[in-house]
């Protein structure tokens, strides 16, 4: 990628879909700027700067790959609420002082990201452990939302059924994995 | 009801909306009903989360990462480019000093573009410069006169009688300055401090006055003398530059072969109007920028 070229809206859109994470460095880029300056307006510190934009980012990246996603505004302005929402849970949570409201974003996100918890951290671990087939093909089907002719055809199986077979074959492996280590209390 | 795949599937399309509403229906009854199947499906539930988690933090790590990366190999994949342009920049930045002939004999003076609607305002193509001997041949009255402050009407004129030429700036002979051409070899006869040195005639700068042939390279060249005068009382600048060594030798750089040069000096202090815009020459070292004769400043 080449890391000083200008991306339109569109052009995002589809590097997503094509699952180009390069792009996710360029929104990453061209947003900071502003994250930054509403991140500390608001009592933010450098370091939320960065957890906020990325979270922000991802829930991007989540919604693009739905098929029914539709932009109804610039991919700046729909991040910039996206990480504004995030960074006011985070302030609520947190009890912090109350942020600054931002009259100009008029865009009401529904979709909220969901909170890292303990249970999904033990999970995490063991994705980690599974190899990197069964790692992608849960991670398109359970994130990206890939259909498995989607799937097969990124991931170089044969048809859609090789790919659901192998996606039964690695839910099952990751869940053995995890309930070998860990009771039910534990969940 | 299960099939090859268990309740995954069944499970799967639940969460992802794809089932019919009976079968919709009939799965949230069995999840009330079967316990079993309830504690199943919040397993796979905790699974399907961690698994999103786990896609959340590789795309958060890739952003991390690559973000740093984006600064390292920028440098490391460009280190060598910049370590071989700004060795490029250098020796390009020491040829051009050395062809603007910065002398540490000489002391440079700079100008600044003339603001006068009566100079052209182009900047002078840099030329070969045309030394100047300060003459020590004034008569003394003529120096005690020149000395005091001058009312504005009064222009005094000083035929300069030697051409002086420094070994690192060749001197053009008439018939080179005017065809623009290279100088002749400075293969003249050199004075007591080992420059190059001419005669020249009084005079102003005449393209139809003829020389002596200067063809064959051993001969000395010549070149059209210099009337020099000042008017005091008017200040303006000019693009060009000067030189004036230890020994008050003054070089001129730059000077259009149709302007008309007019040199004046009091023994200590110097002045040069050039095209009729006259100029101040400080004998100090350094740079000066500006060079501006005004009504204030009198050559004493």
């Amino acid at each position: 990628m080449v890391y000083n070229k200008k991306y339109s809206d569109p052009e995002i859109i589809t590097e997503i879909r094509k699952g180009n994470k390069d792009v996710l460095v360029y929104l990453y880029r061209e947003n900071y700027p502003i994250i930054r300056s509403y991140i500390q307006k608001n009592s933010g510190k450098s370091e939320d700067i960065e957890d906020v934009l990325q979270e922000a980012i991802v829930v991007v990246w989540q919604n693009v790959m739905k098929p029914e996603f539709e932009l109804t505004s610039k991919l700046n302005t729909f991040l910039y609420a996206i990480a504004k929402n995030t960074w006011l849970k985070h302030l609520n949570k947190n009890k912090r002082q109350e942020p600054i409201a931002d009259k100009h974003v008029q865009i009401h996100v529904t979709k909220e990201s969901s909170m890292e918890s303990m249970d999904s951290r033990i999970v995490v671990e063991y994705m980690q452990k599974l190899g990197d087939t069964c790692r992608d093909l849960l991670h398109l089907f359970y994130f990206d939302g890939l259909d498995m002719t989607e799937i097969a055809e990124r991931l170089g199986f044969n048809n859609s059924d090789t790919a659901k077979a192998k996606k039964y074959q690695c839910f099952k492996k990751l869940e053995v994995m995890v309930k070998a280590n860990y009771s039910r209390a534990d969940f | 009801m299960e099939n090859e795949y268990g309740n995954i599937d069944r499970f799967d399309a639940y969460l992802n909306d794809t089932i019919s509403a009976d079968e919709k229906l009939v799965f949230e009854k069995e999840i009330q009903e079967n316990i079993s199947f309830r504690q199943e499906f919040e397993s796979y539930k905790l699974l399907v989360e961690g698994i999103q988690e786990s896609r959340k933090q590789e795309l958060k790590d890739y952003i991390k990462n690559n973000t740093k990366k984006e600064v390292k190999s920028l440098f490391r994949n460009n280190g060598k480019f910049y370590a071989i342009a700004a060795v490029i920049v250098f020796f390009v930045s020491v040829y051009i000093v050395f062809e603007t002939n910065i002398d540490n004999s000489n002391e440079h003076y700079a100008m600044e573009k003339s603001e006068d609607t009566s100079v052209d305002k182009k900047e002078i193509p840099m030329g070969n410069p045309i030394a100047m001997e300060e003459n020590k041949n004034i008569p003394k009255n003529d120096s005690e006169k020149i000395a005091q402050p001058e009312p504005i009407e009064n222009i005094k004129e000083i035929k300069i009688d030697k051409l002086i030429a420094s070994n690192n700036f060749p001197i053009l002979t008439y018939r080179d300055y005017l065809k623009d051409q290279k100088p002749v070899a400075s293969k003249s006869y050199s004075d007591n401090n080992g420059n190059a040195e001419t005669t020249v005639e009084s005079g102003n700068l005449d393209k139809e006055k003829t020389l002596p042939n200067t063809d064959k390279k051993d001969v000395e060249p010549v070149v059209q003398p210099i009337t020099m005068k000042v008017d005091f009382y008017t200040s303006t600048d000019y693009t060009f530059h000067y030189s004036m060594s230890d020994n008050s030798k003054i070089k001129l750089y730059g000077v259009d072969k149709d302007a008309k040069i007019v040199f004046l000096h009091t023994g200590k202090k110097y002045a040069i109007m050039i095209n009729e815009n006259p100029y101040k020459i400080e004998i100090s070292k350094g740079i000066k920028a500006l060079i501006k004769i005004n009504k204030d400043i009198y050559l004493k």
